[in-house]
C-alpha cells in the first residue's frame, strides 16, 4: 500500500484546538497528513495556490479573525476549482442557526468541538472513513451532522 | 234553411230539365247526322250506278266495234279484245245487279236491259275465230237496231238514276244546312245552361259558405256556453255541498237551540225562585234604611266636632306664618355662603391652571422616560449579545481545559499521586459545572436572540418527544405522565419544547423519594375576563378581556416549595436546595419564564412544602 497520505486541512485560530486536532488524527494512524492554517485569509491563500494538492477533507472553524469560516465556505463553493472539496464545519457553537446556515451554504458536515479527547478521536475517525460518501451529492441533513 | 232547400230543388230541377233537353237535342242531332250520312251514301250509290251504266255502255260499244272490226279484217286479235269487253260488260252487269237490289223500279229496268243485251249480243257472241261470216247488210242493220235498243234502255236507267240523284242531292243540301244549325243551337243551349247553373251554384256556394261561417261561430259560442255551463255546474255542485254542510250545521244549531231552550226554561224557573228571594231581600233593605236614618243623626253630631277642629287649624296657620319669617332669615344666610363658594371656585381655577403646568411637566417627563426606555432597549440588546458572545467565547478556553484534562487522564494519570488524582478530579468536576453553567446561560440568551417563528403545533407531539427523551429517568423513577386535552397551538416549537422539557425534568428531579412521581399536563381555553383575579397586575396582556387564552397546567406530587418562593424560583441562577442534594444551575425555570414571555404569556407557580407543585401557563390562544 504505497498510496500517498490523504491531505486533511484544518483552519482554526485556536492553537490548542489545532494541536489537539493533529494529535487526535496522528493517534488514529489513518495515513493522513494534516496541514493547519490560522485563519480564513491564510486558508484561501493556501488553497488558491496552483501547487497545492486538493485536500481530501477540510475542517473549518466558524469563528476566526480576518475571514470567518462561513465566508470561506461560500468562496470555496463558488470557486470552479475548489467547489468539490468535502468541508466539515468544526465549531464550538451548537446553535441551530449556525448549523442551518452552513448547511445552506454547502457544508458537507458539522462537528461540534467535543470536550473530551476520546470523543474527538472517535468523531474524526468516522468522518475520515466516510468522507467520500459526502463528496457526491445529494447529501442530506441526516448524514450531515457529526455531533458526537 | 227553407230557402236553402228551395234553391236546392230549383237547381236540381234546372239540371234535370237541362239534361233532358240536351239529351233530346243530342238524339235528334244524332238522327240528323245519320240521315245526312245515309243520304250522302245514297248520292254516292246513285253516282256509282251511273258510272257502272256508263261503263256498261262503253263496254257494249267496244265489244260491238271490235266485233265489227273482226268481221271487216278477220283479225283474231280483235276477237280477243271483243271477249275482254264482253267480260267487263258481264262484270258491270253483276255490279249493277248487286247495286240496284233495293230499287224495284230499276231492277225491272235492269232486267229489260239484260234481256236487250242478251238479244243484242247474240251475233257478236256467237262469232268465233276461224270462220269469218260474210257481211250481211240486213243483219248488221238489225244488229245496229238491237244495240240502239240496248242503249235506249241504258239511257232510261240513267235518266231514272239522275232523277234519283237530283232528289237525293236536294235532300242532302237541305240536311247539310240543317245539321250545323242544330249543332250550333245545341252548343249555345248547353253553354247557356252551363252559365245559368254556374251562377246558381256560385250564389248557392256563397250562401253555404256564409251559413257555414255562421254555424262555426255558433258552434264556438255553444262550446263557450257549454264550458260556462260546466263551470256553473261545478259551482252549483260546490254550492250544493256548502248548502248541505250548512243544513247539517243548521241541524246541529237547531239541536243546540232546542237544548238552550231547555236551559232557558230551567233558568226561568230559577229566576222565579230568585225573584222570590229578592222580595225577601227588599224587606231586609227597608229595615236597613231605618237603621241609616239613625246613623245620619250621628253624622250630624260628628260635623259639629269637625268645625271645632277647623278653628284649631286657624291657630296652627298663624304659627306657620311665624316660621316663614324664620326661613327668610336663613335664605339671607345662604346668600352669604354662596359668595364664599364663588371665592372658593376662583381658588379652584387657580389650581387647575397649576395642574395644566404640572401636566406639561409630566408630558415632558414622559418623553424623557420614553427616551430612557428606548435607551434601555438598546442597552438590553447590547447586554444580550454581550451575554451570548461572552458565554460563547468563555466556552473555548474551558473546552481546552477539559480537553487537556482528558489527555492527562488518558496518558499521564498514573504519574499523579493519590492526592494529585483527587485534586485533578475536583478540577475536572468544576470544569464540567462551569460548562453546564455556560450552556444554560447560552440557552437563556438564545431564547431572546433567535428568530421567533410561530407555527401551529400539536402539544401532544411535543410532550411525546420529551417523554421519549427522558425515558431513562422516567423508567428509573417509575414515573407516570398523564396528558389531558392537549390542543394544537400557535407557538415557537423549538422553544416550547425546551419549556415543557424543563418543567417535566424539574418535576422528575424534585420528586418525593418514597412515592413514584406522577406528572399531569392538562389544558383548556379561557376567556380573558376570567383571569382577572388570578394573574399578576403587570402582565401586559391582562387588559384584553375579550381575547381567548390557552391555559396549560403542569402539576406534580413532588416535594414542592414554600409559598414565599413562588416568584423567586423564576429568577436567574436561583436555587432552593444545596448542590449536593439536587444538581442544577438554577437556570431551568428562568428559561421557562423567558420562553413564556416570548409567547406573550405569563407563568405562575403555586405550591406548599411536600404537597407538590403546580405551574399555570397562560398565553394568547391564537
Amino acid at each position: 500500500m504505497n498510496t500517498p497520505p490523504l491531505t486533511i486541512v484544518i483552519a482554526d485560530d485556536d492553537e490548542d484546538d489545532r494541536q489537539l486536532f493533529s494529535e487526535a488524527l496522528d493517534e488514529l494512524k489513518l495515513k493522513t497528513s494534516v496541514y493547519t492554517v490560522k485563519d480564513g485569509v491564510e486558508l484561501m491563500d493556501y488553497l488558491s495556490k496552483e501547487e497545492t494538492p486538493m485536500p481530501y477533507l477540510l475542517f473549518l472553524d466558524l469563528n476566526m479573525p480576518r475571514k470567518n469560516g462561513l465566508q470561506c465556505l461560500k468562496e470555496i463553493r463558488q470557486s470552479e476549482r475548489l467547489k468539490e472539496i468535502v468541508v466539515t464545519i468544526y465549531s464550538t457553537s451548537s446553535s441551530e442557526k449556525d448549523i442551518e446556515e452552513t448547511f445552506q451554504s454547502g457544508a458537507n458536515g458539522y462537528l461540534k468541538k467535543p470536550n473530551n479527547f476520546g470523543m474527538l478521536k472517535k468523531a474524526l475517525h468516522k468522518i475520515v472513513m466516510y468522507a467520500h460518501v459526502y463528496r457526491d451529492p445529494p447529501f442530506n441533513k441526516a448524514n450531515f451532522l457529526f455531533k458526537v | 234553411m227553407k230557402k236553402n232547400r228551395h234553391s236546392l230543388l230549383e237547381v236540381r230541377l234546372i239540371y234535370v230539365i237541362t239534361t233532358i233537353f240536351l239529351v233530346g237535342l243530342s238524339i235528334y242531332l244524332f238522327f240528323q247526322i245519320k240521315n245526312l250520312i245515309d243520304i250522302s251514301n245514297w248520292v254516292n250509290h246513285t253516282n256509282q250506278v251511273n258510272q257502272s251504266l256508263q261503263k256498261l255502255s262503253s263496254s257494249l260499244l267496244e265489244a260491238e266495234s271490235e266485233h265489227r272490226g273482226y268481221l271487216l279484217s278477220g283479225e283474231a286479235v280483235m276477237l280477243e279484245k271483243r271477249d275482254l269487253a264482253l267480260n267487263s260488260l258481264k262484270v258491270e252487269q253483276h255490279l249493277l245487279d248487286s247495286l240496284l237490289k233495293d230499287n224495284p223500279e230499276q231492277i225491272q229496268n235492269l232486267k229489260k236491259l239484260n234481256l236487250a243485251i242478251v238479244e243484242g249480243l247474240v251475233n257478236i257472241k256467237n262469232t268465233s275465230a276461224g270462220k269469218v261470216p260474210e257481211y250481211d247488210k240486213v243483219g248488221s242493220i238489225e244488229e245496229a237496231k238491237k244495240i240502239a235498243y240496248v242503249k235506249h234502255h241504258i239511257e232510261v236507267m240513267r235518266k231514272a238514276e239522275n232523277q234519283l240523284l237530283t232528289l237525293r242531292t236536294k235532300d242532302y243540301t237541305q240536311l247539310s244546312f240543317k245539321t250545323p244549325f242544330f249543332l250550333t243551337v245545341l252548343s249555345v243551349c248547353a253553354l247557356l245552361m252551363l252559365l245559368v247553373s254556374y251562377f246558381r251554384i256560385n250564389t248557392e256556394l256563397h250562401n253555404t259558405q256564409n251559413l257555414q261561417h255562421e254555424l262555426l261561430f255558433e258552434n264556438v259560442e255553444k262550446g263557450k256556453r257549454a264550458a260556462e255551463l260546466v263551470i256553473a255546474n261545478i259551482e252549483l255542485i260546490y254550492e250544493n255541498k256548502e248548502k248541505e254542510k250548512r243544513a247539517a250545521e243548521l241541524v246541529i244549531a237547531n239541536n243546540e237551540l232546542v237544548f238552550q231552550n231547555g236551559e232557558k226554561e230551567k233558568r226561568a224557573a230559577e229566576l222565579i225562585i230568585a225573584n222570590k228571594e229578592l222580595v225577601f231581600e227588599n224587606e231586609d233593605k227597608e229595615k236597613r234604611a231605618a237603621e241609616l236614618v239613625i246613623a245620619n243623626v250621628e253624622l250630624l253630631f260628628q260635623n259639629g266636632e269637625k268645625e271645632k277642629r277647623a278653628a284649631e287649624l286657624v291657630i296652627a296657620n298663624k304659627e306657620l306664618f311665624f316660621q316663614n319669617g324664620e326661613k327668610e332669615k336663613r335664605a339671607a344666610e345662604l346668600v352669604i355662603a354662596n359668595k364664599e363658594l364663588f371665592f372658593q371656585n376662583g381658588e379652584k381655577e387657580k389650581r387647575a391652571a397649576e395642574l395644566v403646568i404640572a401636566n406639561k411637566e409630566l408630558f415632558f417627563q414622559n418623553g424623557e422616560k420614553e427616551k430612557r426606555a428606548s435607551e434601555l432597549i438598546v442597552a438590553n440588546k447590547e447586554l444580550e449579545s454581550l451575554n451570548y458572545i461572552s458565554s460563547h467565547d468563555l466556552q473555548e478556553p474551558l473546552r481546552s481545559i477539559q480537553m487537556f484534562a482528558s489527555r492527562i487522564v488518558g496518558k499521564d494519570y498514573e504519574n499523579l499521586t493519590d492526592n494529585g488524582k483527587s485534586y485533578f478530579k475536583k478540577m475536572q468536576n468544576a470544569a464540567v459545572r462551569m460548562q453546564t453553567l455556560l450552556d444554560d446561560l447560552l440557552n437563556y440568551s438564545r431564547t431572546n436572540n433567535e428568530v421567533r417563528k410561530f407555527k401551529r403545533t400539536n402539544l401532544n407531539t411535543i410532550v411525546n418527544e420529551i417523554i421519549a427523551d427522558l425515558k431513562e429517568t422516567i423508567d428509573e423513577k417509575q414515573a407516570t405522565i398523564e396528558t389531558i386535552d392537549l390542543p394544537v397551538v400557535n407557538i415557537i416549537p423549538f422553544q416550547f419544547r425546551q419549556l415543557i422539557h424543563n418543567l417535566i425534568s424539574n418535576a422528575l428531579k424534585f420528586s418525593n423519594s418514597d412515592t413514584p412521581p406522577h406528572i399531569q399536563i392538562k389544558s383548556n381555553v379561557v376567556q380573558g375576563d376570567e383571569l382577572e383575579s388570578e394573574l399578576p397586575s403587570d402582565w401586559p396582556e391582562k387588559g384584553l378581556r375579550e381575547a381567548k387564552y390557552c391555559h396549560i397546567v403542569v402539576s406534580d406530587n413532588g416535594i414542592g416549595f414554600e409559598p414565599e418562593y413562588s416568584e423567586k424560583i423564576f429568577e436567574v441562577f436561583q436555587r432552593l436546595h444545596g448542590r449536593e442534594k439536587y444538581k442544577g444551575t438554577g437556570m431551568g425555570l428562568a428559561i421557562v419564564k423567558k420562553i413564556v414571555e416570548n409567547h406573550n404569556g405569563v407563568i405562575t407557580a403555586t405550591s406548599e412544602l411536600n404537597k407538590g407543585a403546580k405551574f399555570d401557563i397562560y398565553f394568547p390562544f391564537n
